[in-house]
């Protein structure tokens, strides 16, 4: 029977109060509740027909009496299963203007902006929008491969993978979910390249088809042991997406056109079997097992991917990796006494030469760290040989150094200055020149370029970069540490163009550790003792520095602990 | 004896004088190849202080130097010369000379030509860094034809010129070491 059979989301239940009072109704009928089912045919007699016909009519005025009642009692259950959101009443409506052609959207003025109807721009512009089950107040736009979620009176929002905040929340209406313009402008301008216009006086929202850029694309591959490091440089931000899969990167370029500037070559080793690009889109191909990570670059804008081999699991799920350059924490460090050789570096009143005290201190501060540190210790030189500022970062390169720290004396024109200074790299505009004219320098190449020429560009280009803003609390820690412990006036961290700085792929900092010209200070630097100072402050600067690099962990030291820990 | 009449218009008259002397005092000096009474637009040369700073040094180029490169070869000519102003420092004194020569696409080739004798200097970072600026600004902070400055020591272009400043790449100017100006690192 019908009464019995209409579709419900779950099954009556008998104990439910909110059904209570259909039980009760059936009770007082005097009706068995097995009337409910329908018996089967007997076969009755003829001479038993009209009062059975008669009964059976009854019955059924009396279920359709109940049914009248119990339908809008059940429909109430299901009801406060799913509870009902509050819907804002919207009666104002604006024009949504596309394509030369206006249609009805639902708006509302809320401080401090319009929230326009999103049903309706989904309907014009295209995109799959839909309720979440479960979750009446949140709403799931599907557009051209990218998944907006989005929820009434929440300000962030997902879009792909990024996490937006808007300008103010979304709300519920009659009409639907009102949004705000920006959300169109996100989801719609950044896939489709449109841009929105809300125009007050006439209450209408312009969509216009922005016009698609067309983006130069420079692609650089560079081998770097077992990193291959893959380089997409672009003159303007692109709009993309990145969607990752075994064995695949992909980038898509959403609204924008790219033009590829040269063909990539792949050096020997590349952990990339294959890059095509499209306009539309990066397809990088991996080798097995590899897998990469990406970071962002600006001015220029890049898109960086680093490729690595994860070991394969013997069995079951491939655990999280890491690229293998970098541990975490402090475990070598290679320290820079400057000059030696011909270069004596700046000369003092006495005499003094700026060479061997940056050697004196560097010997100094190894046998401190080692001493205090559980960390190994390089010295790029320990004699007093000249060696080329390249082959000194290269050495740190190449001893795999967590920390480089170039040891100098300053010298000024004046006579007064004293005390320490920290530096760390400045890139400047003139590197941007530097690496653009090698680039076209290297792409004039007919062979598509030298892989050491490129391993050159590209270890200029973003060794140091990547790691600037550690190097600049490395000398942060190392200038007040070196200002409290020798109570000096605070000179500050510095930025400068060092060349020993340029080429180091860590943490890299240079220390001017006092000024050799100033007639007290370099009758300090002549102190042992006050020598010790300064290498009880670099290590402690450098203990916090670890500290703070360290793996959490209880039992990893804390900076206060280290600084505990101190010589 | 002087009428007070007469003190206040000596000491007018006076004053007028000192005025209109201080107002015709050129305000630099005229740099290589200017004319006598015919000075043109006035280029700063930029030179390093006791402070580690770079000041600008106001000098008057002649009228007759119509060329980006006559206006170079000028500015490289007050920049050996050195500084009149006390305080201010001549930042390569082992160096003569320099060659100047602007490229098609910007670039300034700045050869510095070293006395037979000179070795290459021995500086702190401090006075590299104001040295290779001096140049770098004087340069392309006042003939707009110059983008970049490449140094070369005696020919050869050095990946720096006292051991810490890179000179390996084409250089831009930097005002954020010039006297006044701030930086933050």
């Amino acid at each position: 029977m019908p009464a019995t059979r209409y579709p419900a989301p779950h099954p009556p239940r008998r104990n439910d109060p909110s059904l209570a009072p259909c039980f009760s109704l059936l009770a007082q009928a005097r009706i068995p509740r097995s009337w409910l089912l329908v018996p089967a045919p007997r076969g009755p007699r003829p001479a038993e027909r009209d009062g059975i016909l008669s009964r059976v009519i009854r019955r059924l005025s009396v279920l359709l009496a109940l049914l009248l009642i119990a339908l809008p009692l059940v429909a109430q259950e299901e009801e406060e299963e799913t509870p009902e959101v509050p819907r804002v009443q919207v009666s104002a409506s604006a024009t949504l203007l596309w394509a030369d052609t206006g249609s009805s959207l639902p708006v509302l003025r809320a401080a401090p902006g319009v929230l326009v109807g999103l049903q309706q721009v989904v309907e014009r512009l295209g995109g799959k929008l839909q309720r979440v089950e479960g979750a009446p107040e949140a709403f799931v736009l599907d557009l051209q491969g990218t998944r907006a979620v989005l929820g009434a009176g929440s300000q962030a929002v997902t879009i792909g993978q990024d996490i937006v905040t808007l300008s103010q929340p979304p709300i519920l209406s009659t009409a639907g979910p009102l949004v705000p313009i920006d959300l169109l402008q996100r989801l719609y301008g950044d896939t489709l390249g449109y841009r929105f216009e809300w125009q007050d006086s006439t209450s209408t929202l312009l969509v216009v088809q922005g016009t698609r850029r067309e983006i130069p694309l420079t692609v650089n591959v560079v081998q770097l042991e077992e990193l291959t490091t893959l380089v997409l440089r672009f003159d303007q931000s692109p709009r993309y997406r990145i969607e990752e899969s075994p064995g695949l990167v992909r980038v898509d370029f959403t609204g924008d056109v790219i033009h590829l500037t040269q063909t990539p070559t792949l050096p020997a080793g590349s952990l990339a079997q294959r890059v095509r690009v499209a306009p539309d889109s990066v397809v990088i191909q991996l080798a097995p097992d590899v897998r990469a990570d990406h970071y962002v670059l600006n001015d220029p804008f890049r898109l960086v991917f680093d490729l690595y081999r994860g070991a394969t699991p013997s069995g079951g799920s491939a655990p999280a990796l890491t690229p293998p350059r970098r541990r975490p924490g402090v475990h070598t460090i290679v320290i820079d006494p400057g000059h030696g050789g011909d270069e004596t570096g700046a000369v003092g009143p006495a005499g003094t030469e700026e060479k061997n005290v940056t050697l004196e201190l560097a010997q100094e501060l190894r046998q401190s760290l080692q001493a205090h540190l559980p960390v190994e210790v390089d010295l790029t030189r320990t004699g007093d040989v000249s060696m080329p500022l390249d082959d000194r970062s290269a050495f740190a390169n190449a001893h795999k150094a967590d920390l480089f720290i170039s040891l100098h004396l300053n010298s000024t024109r004046g006579k007064t200055a004293h005390g320490a200074e920290t530096y760390f790299l400045s890139l400047t505009a003139s590197d941007e020149a530097a690496a653009e004219a090698a680039e076209a320098e290297n792409a004039s190449q007919p062979d598509g370029g030298d892989p050491l020429y490129d391993l050159q560009l590209m270890l200029w280009d973003l060794a140091q970069s990547r790691h600037l803003a550690e190097s600049q609390r490395l000398a942060k820690l190392i200038q007040a540490e070196l200002n409290d412990s020798l109570d000096l006036r605070d000179r500050g961290v510095k930025q400068a163009p060092f060349r020993v700085l340029k080429g180091a792929a860590m943490p890299a900092v240079l220390v001017e550790v006092g000024f050799i010209n100033n007639p007290q200070d370099e009758q300090r630097l002549n102190d042992p003792d006050y020598r010790q100072k300064v290498v009880s402050a670099l290590v402690r600067a450098i203990q916090r520095f670890s500290a703070e690099m360290a793996p959490a962990s209880p039992a990893d030291s804390t900076p206060d602990s280290a600084d505990g820990a101190g010589p | 004896m002087i009428q007070p009449k007469r003190q206040v218009a000596a000491l007018t008259a006076t004053l007028v004088l000192a005025l209109l002397a201080a107002c015709s005092r050129p305000a630099g000096k005229s740099t290589t190849g200017a004319a006598p009474g015919a000075t043109g637009p006035s280029a700063a040369i930029y030179f390093p202080g006791t402070d580690d700073r770079l000041h600008a040094e106001t000098h008057l180029l002649s009228a007759s130097l119509t060329t980006s490169e006559q206006r170079l070869k000028a500015l490289a000519q007050a920049w050996i010369d050195g500084p009149d102003t006390d305080g201010l420092v001549r930042p390569l004194a082992g160096v003569e000379s320099l060659h100047v020569d602007l490229s098609g696409d910007g670039t300034l080739y700045v050869d510095l030509l070293p006395a037979a004798d000179a070795t290459k200097p021995q500086l702190g970072s401090s006075e590299e860094l104001t040295a290779i600026y001096s140049l770098v600004n004087t340069f392309a902070l006042n003939v707009p034809d110059v983008k970049t400055v490449v140094l070369l020591w005696n020919g050869t272009q050095p990946p720096t010129l006292a051991g810490h400043i890179d000179t390996g790449v084409p250089l831009t100017a930097d005002r954020s070491l010039v006297a006044g100006e701030t930086t933050t690192p």
